[in-house]
């Protein structure tokens, strides 16, 4: 683990796997803290002023390590059940994805619902999840010219990440599939649907 | 009686609904948005008499003036960048307590010195909150809808939370926009921050809500490769693969796959949003 200032009330630490960290701060929700961002591989913590940061850096620094440097915690949230995502694996880039693995599509279906996907963090857009669990086998480069408009609702790939539009808007990842399940709603006392920690299991329909 | 309210009657380039913003929400991708210029939408505020944190507009003082209409007597005060207040063709000045009478037209001008004029009104805008705040972000689309013409805004119940202010000095507007930054978070993957403290960089047409792009001399990175995707601070310059630096502002994504190497103060990001198209910008430790 090693902590950097980002700004005056900001930290970010760098670690190898981010969710225990984040399955502390969901647990704990510090009182100092306003915002915590997860990304690949580190987390962004954001102090209420600047006159926490130091507290801040002490909560990280005596949270107990365990073997690997990573602090424990993550077990909990492991054990619930993983959200089933139903997919229509009907997506404008599966064919020419298949083909570009050396597959068929059907089989790529299989891959891609045998393993359970976990979300890593969430960006791009309010909901956007951005789940690991991909097998390596099916990692592809972003598109090179994005399209202007992805409706929402579709599921994509894009390095080894999976990951689903809550809405229309531009995007660069290869559309595979669609679910009808809403990612996100402003209105919900939980407006995103797929957290950073949340497992999810994607079903074939 | 009918509820007060103004009505836009003509468009503009970017007029907006802001309050401080949204927090807490950052984990689930939702950007902190809010005014851009914190401490002049806190001075329209305070100027009317507003508690602070009241909606107000957000006006991009750029090409046509703001129109609107007064439904009710009202009380409303401009700050941030200056300029002209007309009310029914007489003139006023901005960072004053202005009455307007039932059925007034009012227009906001665009402006010289700065970039966005903040429009408060006593009582403040009542307008729907969505995760906890009324704001625009032009990034993600939450929030009010922007302004356009035909649009009503209800005006809140009239309180005073100060006592007027009749006087505001206003310094005059900087040749050169000076912002204090911090080092980091990704200082490392540069080969050094010197040409961002040694020249100043000019402000591109390509600046917005989201971040003040500039022009000057390129950081040349030392370490190759792509950054993994990371949360972003507020004020964060950011670094893409031209060198070229872009300050993120309030409507900034929560996260980003160019390196960060340093952070501006966030007491100077209203300085940095207001800083106009072709003016300076130098940053200092």
């Amino acid at each position: 683990m090693r902590i950097l200032s980002s700004g005056s009330r900001g930290l970010l630490v760098e670690l190898e796997d981010t969710m225990p960290l984040v399955a502390a701060i969901t647990k704990a929700r510090p009182d100092f803290l306003e915002d915590f961002v997860p990304g690949a591989r580190t987390v962004l913590l954001t102090a209420q002023a600047n006159r926490f940061v130091d507290q801040m850096r002490s909560w990280l620094e005596a949270i107990p390590m365990e073997g690997g440097n990573q602090p424990p915690g993550g077990k909990g949230r492991q054990q619930e059940p993983p959200v089933d995502v139903p997919v229509t694996y009907d997506g404008e880039d599966l064919p020419r994805v298949a083909k570009l693995i050396g597959i068929t599509v059907a089989a790529f279906v299989e891959l891609h619902t045998s393993v359970i996907h976990t979300v890593a963090f969430c960006g791009f857009s309010p909901g956007f999840p951005y789940m690991t669990g991909l097998p390596e086998s099916l990692w592809l480069p972003r598109l090179t010219t994005p399209r202007t408009r992805v409706p929402g609702g579709s599921v994509a790939i894009a390095g080894c990440y999976s990951g689903i539009y809550p809405r229309n808007s531009p995007g660069g990842w290869h559309l595979i599939g669609r679910t009808e399940m809403m990612m996100w709603c402003s209105d919900r006392k939980q407006p995103a649907l797929l957290t950073p920690g949340t497992r999810v299991r994607f079903q074939p329909r | 009686m009918t509820p007060r309210s103004i009505i836009i009657t003509a468009a503009v380039m970017q007029a907006t609904v802001q309050d401080r913003g949204r927090s807490g929400y950052a984990h689930l991708g939702v950007g902190g948005s809010g005014a851009v210029d914190l401490r002049q939408y806190q001075l329209a505020n305070r100027l009317v008499g507003n508690a602070d944190g009241a909606p107000a507009i957000e006006y991009l003082a750029v090409g046509p003036p703001l129109v609107f209409e007064a439904r009710g007597n009202l009380s409303m005060a401009t700050a941030g960048a200056t300029g002209g207040v007309t009310i029914n063709e007489r003139s006023y000045w901005s960072h004053q307590e202005i009455a307007v009478a039932d059925g007034s037209r009012v227009r906001i001008d665009a402006s010289m010195s700065g970039m966005y004029r903040y429009i408060a009104f006593r009582g403040g805008l009542a307008a729907a909150q969505t995760l906890g705040s009324v704001s625009t972000d032009l990034l993600s689309g939450l929030g009010e809808a922007p302004l356009t013409p035909g649009r009503r805004l209800p005006i809140g119940q009239d309180q005073r939370h100060y006592r007027p202010v009749d006087t505001v000095p206003l310094a005059a507007p900087r040749e050169i926009v000076r912002l204090q930054i911090t080092p980091g978070p990704r200082d490392d993957w540069f080969e050094s921050l010197k040409p961002l403290l040694d020249h100043p960089y000019i402000v591109s047409e390509r600046s917005n809500r989201i971040g003040l792009r500039l022009v000057g001399p390129p950081l040349k990175r030392c370490v190759g490769g792509e950054l993994p995707s990371e949360g972003i601070s507020a004020g964060a310059i950011q670094v893409p693969p031209d060198g070229l630096p872009i300050v993120f502002l309030a409507d900034h994504p929560v996260t980003g796959g160019y390196p960060v190497a340093a952070v501006v103060e966030e007491g100077d990001l209203g300085f940095a949003a207001q800083a106009r198209i072709g003016h300076l910008v130098s940053f200092v430790l």
